[in-house]
């Protein structure tokens, strides 16, 4: 008897303040890391205060999910700081009933919170064993608005273009012809560039008609991820 | 004190190959660590791992009595530990536990620990290794003249050998190797009476570095180096690995990487994925192996910039690399390229085994192929130009300052002199640079040319430049004669075109420069303005600005120095206190190295005082006289490196020469220095003459240089052996004379010296080479060889002392 009510009592602290503690962590990132640093784009805000970002990172980073930095994913590669998803996601303007395509999927993070807005989001990841845990990540979560693909993102995804925006979130030399081709008229782009040892500029490229346009936003910066931490 | 029983012949054999070694080992471990981290990691590890020796004076200061007392058996078991951890040294900083990641020093604690190990296991075999020699100079004194006469021939050999032996070997191989020499070094001082007990640690030794050298480490790159980046691309792998003294060359074969810098949004087609080339794990660029047609992109690009306003048929193309501006020349229709590229390695790969995989660009009848450093072609050739065209300035994204403290004689005010006197009458200099931020590269570069074009005193120097941007990359353009009404307005066809923005150009509308590609900081456009306008803007932006960007000259080449002492504050409000350190860390890195150095130093140097007595105004001479030596040899022999690298067109056998030229010359100096009385009055005589050809250099020997450098090589080896060797000779005898005055006196205090006093000219030379990097990037190489001078009348004046 005295057991069952020790894992009772047990379970209850065990759960409550887990989530609490998850949704509050959230919440505080959300004002201190964003709002505070002057995103206002309300769909970006909610989208970012209800995705899990502690279910996206490896089990031993779990306590440092919302912290302000990014985080190793492996095989080389992030799940990127918070601000720069909110920044990102803010800067391309998004709303109800579009199509996204994002180029490099990672842990699914930004897919998740890209899908909390639009109608459809589109993602592809070169590294297979991501594409795995991501596309598993995705569904368990029930992000049923996500679809995922396992290729070179440099050819986009045709089938489904054109697109109303397009995230890419692995900084690149020049943009691919092929996204450009898959943008709609009116669509935007956004793509960082520059170490991500330091600093990213996010460039965004806006399709209006027969020409384009690109703006070099201001740098958005990068702090380096610690064991400590 | 008993006198050694081996043969003196013999023993100085056994100090030469531990010498050759020693030296060799320190090489290697430089390219290691250049592979592994970069190369000012490199330079910040090895110089600590240096102390070694100072390390081994202060221990012989303590345990002298003890060391020379069973010297016989001492001596080869020293020689043979240093040789097993040679061997093992490279393989322990290379497992799980010990490896360290130099971009996670400044965040994480773990890896200052790991960086502490590494100092450790490179430390301890220069440790052990000198404590040999010393024991031998202490043990040898009164013929000390001969065994630094070995160790100083052993040290310019190994110089050599080593540059050689990395033709043959991979670099993880080579510790092996060069464990084995020490250990052949050992063996020839084992005393005939314990000779059978060693039969059974030789056999193990052997067995060891057998095993060591089959079963040699796998390096582990950086996971921040582009080609740890490259290789996690799926299908992605290394093809080919070739090393050379110009570093560990890798072919990967990759269906993803695809580069294209430059290129326009407008761009229609596909980019084809290619195989890349890395130079110690840092991107070099493409291999091509399709057909001329991959580079259609090319006329998208804002490098077809030059071709855009007319046709180009002699074209120079700077550090060639792969081909990749070769190819756009034959892709145009020149006539006749010439290519200079100093990586032999690479250049030998791509006309041979790898020539049909770049469409056998470097084998066409109408390409040239220079296999010389670009300023010394451009110093010594007399060809004109259509179109002289460098490679894209820094890394994409930046190397977080890398390469701050690198020579780069390629963009220095004097360089583009060089290439603008080049020019036939319509003729340009091409060159690109990423849009970094802060806005850094495109300033420097801007204002180096406007500087050079002022200095040529043209009329309207802004008149000669036109400059294009898209939406990362900026290119530039510098003409001969000023830019015509049907160029500029060509450029700005090709512009609109291309959705490109012309940054600068005779009669720029307002936001013409912001229309298609727009940047939210616009400051960039003001600042070339400012550089554009006049001398006193340009000055007031200089002093003003938070970033030095200044031109770089011969000098002071250090293109890639943008941080300033002044700034830091700035900048940490900016962008935060951790991220600062990235900005530069060869330059952060410079003064951790030298505060490091300092610390040790001044521990090793303050110990045997313990033992040897703090009291005494000699010491203060012993301490003025070695350091002055260890200075002042580390002063010259690096600005000898920078003078004659440009000289010889290639840095790697440049120094290699110099270096072996300096400690070969030295010995001889220090051998006949035996007939040399130890008297205060020859020495100062000897400094007096050390002195007098350091201020020709000083004063003459850029310009001496500069005049033969068009001479054949054997003519240019006999002029360098000419003025390096008189002076080398010299400055090898200062130090044995020095040692011998010490024991003469033995009978005082400073009999007691010798150990520590070899501590100190040990110390001091570590600390010269960074002290002379200092000097160089605040002040400028000539203020080194000031200094030098300023540090042998330092020995001059410690010997005036003496009564």
């Amino acid at each position: 008897m005295t057991l069952i009510i020790i894992s009772i009592l047990f379970s209850i602290i065990n759960c409550v303040p887990q989530d609490d503690k998850y949704e509050s962590l959230r919440k505080n990132m959300v004002e201190q890391q964003i709002e505070n640093r002057g995103i206002t784009n309300q769909p970006t805000l909610d989208a970012m205060k209800k995705v899990p970002r502690h279910k996206f990172v490896p089990p031993n980073s779990i306590e440092r999910a919302y912290n302000d930095r990014p985080l190793p994913i492996g095989y080389g590669q992030t799940i990127s700081q918070p601000y720069i998803v909110a920044y990102m996601t803010a800067a391309i303007n998004l709303k109800s009933g579009q199509k996204v395509l994002e180029i490099g999927t990672g842990s699914g993070y930004q897919a998740a919170v890209l899908s909390e807005i639009v109608d459809e989001v589109y993602t592809i990841e070169i590294i297979t064993e991501l594409y795995n845990s991501s596309n598993k990540r995705l569904d368990k979560l029930k992000c049923e608005n996500v679809f995922c693909r396992n290729s070179d993102g440099y050819f986009g995804w045709e089938e489904f273009a054109p697109f109303d925006a397009i995230v890419v979130t692995a900084a690149a030399e020049y943009i691919p012809p092929s996204l450009i081709k898959q943008l709609k008229d009116g669509g935007k782009m956004i793509i960082p560039v520059g170490s991500p040892y330091l600093t990213q500029m996010l460039v965004l490229v806006e399709k209006k008609g027969e020409e384009i346009f690109t703006t070099s936003l201001l740098p958005v910066r990068f702090v380096p991820f610690t064991r400590g931490n | 004190m008993k006198k050694s029983e081996i043969h003196p012949v013999k023993l100085s054999f056994s100090v030469a190959l531990l010498s050759v070694s020693l030296i060799a080992y320190q090489i290697v471990l430089i390219q290691i660590l250049s592979i592994v981290q970069w190369y000012h990691f490199a330079y910040m590890i090895i110089s600590v791992a240096m102390l070694g020796f100072g390390a081994a004076g202060t221990a012989l200061s303590l345990f002298k009595k003890k060391l020379l007392e069973n010297s016989e058996i001492v001596l080869p078991v020293l020689i043979v530990v240093s040789s097993l951890l040679m061997a093992v040294s490279v393989s322990l900083s290379q497992t799980e536990v010990f490896y360290f990641d130099s971009y996670k020093l400044f965040a994480d604690l773990n890896h200052l620990w790991k960086l502490a190990a590494t100092y450790l296991f490179f430390l301890l075999p220069f440790f052990v290794g000198a404590l040999a020699i010393g024991l031998v100079f202490v043990k040898n004194v009164e013929s000390v003249g001969v065994f630094y006469f070995a160790n100083m021939v052993g040290s310019g050999i190994g110089g050599i050998a080593v540059v050689f032996m990395m033709w043959f070997f991979l670099p993880e191989k080579l510790p092996a190797v060069l464990a084995t020499i020490t250990f052949f070094s050992g063996i020839l001082v084992v005393p005939k009476q314990i000779r059978s007990s060693f039969t059974i640690i030789i056999t193990l030794a052997v067995a060891a570095l057998t095993f060591i050298y089959i079963n040699s480490p796998k390096l582990n790159f950086s996971e921040y180096k582009s080609l740890s980046k490259a290789l996690n691309l799926p299908e992605t792998e290394v093809i080919k690995s070739e090393s050379s003294p110009y570093g560990l060359l890798q072919i990967l074969s990759s269906g993803h990487i695809r580069f294209a810098p430059g290129l326009s949004i407008t761009y229609p087609n596909q980019i084809l994925a290619s195989n890349a080339a890395f130079n110690n794990g840092n991107w070099l660029g493409t291999l091509s192996s399709t057909t001329m047609d991959s580079l259609s992109y090319f006329k998208y690009s804002t490098e077809y910039l030059p071709y855009v306003i007319s046709q180009r048929k002699n074209v120079l193309v700077l550090d060639a690399g792969t081909g990749r501006h070769v190819k756009q020349a034959l892709l145009q229709s020149a006539e006749s390229i010439t290519a200079v590229e100093p990586n032999k390695a690479l250049i030998e790969l791509l006309t041979k085994e790898y020539s049909n995989k770049v469409d056998s660009i470097y084998n066409k009848s109408t390409v040239k192929i220079k296999n010389v450093y670009p300023r010394t072609y451009l110093l010594s050739s007399h060809s004109k130009y259509d179109l002289i065209i460098l490679p894209i300035i820094d890394a994409f994204g930046g190397t977080s300052g890398m390469y701050a403290l690198q020579e780069q004689y390629l963009l220095t005010e004097n360089a583009f002199n060089e290439m603008f006197s080049k020019l036939n009458g319509n003729g340009v200099i091409c060159f690109s640079t990423w849009i970094d931020y802060p806005y850094k590269n495109s300033l420097k570069i801007l204002s180096t040319v406007v500087e050079m074009l002022n200095k040529r005193e043209l009329e309207n120097a802004e008149q000669h430049i036109a400059s294009i941007k898209n939406w990362n990359t900026i290119t530039f353009m510098v003409k001969q004669k000023t830019f015509t009404e049907n160029e500029i307005e060509s450029i700005r066809i090709f512009c609109k075109e291309m959705k490109f923005d012309p940054l600068i150009l005779p009669n720029l509308k307002t936001n013409e420069a912001d229309y298609y590609n727009k940047l939210q900081d616009k400051s960039i456009y003001s600042m070339i303005n400012q550089i554009l306008h006049s001398q006193e803007e340009r000055e007031k932006l200089y002093s003003d600005y938070q970033f030095n960007i200044k031109p770089a000259t011969d000098d002071k080449p250090y293109f890639s120095q943008f941080l300033q002492w002044k700034s830091i504050r700035q900048l940490a409000e900016i962008f935060g206190n951790k991220t600062v350190a990235f900005f530069e860390v060869g330059f952060i890195l410079l003064y951790i190295t030298f505060f490091q150095i300092i610390i040790i130093a001044v521990v090793l140097l303050i110990v045997p005082l313990f033992k040897i007595g703090f009291k005494g105004n000699k010491k203060l001479r012993t301490l003025l006289y070695f350091s002055g030596l260890g200075l002042g040899y580390m002063f010259i022999e690096i600005i000898l490196i920078q003078r004659f690298t440009l000289y010889f067109g290639n840095m790697i056998y440049a120094a290699a020469a110099v270096v072996s030229l300096m400690l070969i010359s030295s010995g001889f100096g220090s051998l006949i220095s035996q007939k040399i009385k130890a008297k205060p009055n020859r020495i100062i005589v000897i400094v007096f003459l050390i002195i007098i050809p350091l201020i020709f250099y000083a004063i003459f020997l850029s310009q001496f240089l500069k005049l033969t450098i068009i001479f054949s090589l054997p003519v240019k080896i006999i002029f360098t052996t000419l003025l390096v060797a008189p002076p080398a000779f010299l400055m090898g005898m200062p130090f044995p004379i020095g040692l011998r005055r010490l024991t003469a006196e033995s009978h005082s205090s400073e009999g007691g010296q010798i150990p520590w006093a070899w501590g100190i000219n040990g110390l001091f030379s570590v600390l010269g080479a960074v002290i002379a990097i200092i000097i160089a990037v605040d002040l400028g190489f000539v203020w080194v060889m000031i200094f030098a001078i300023g540090s042998y009348l330092i020995v001059l004046i410690s010997n005036l002392t003496y009564k």
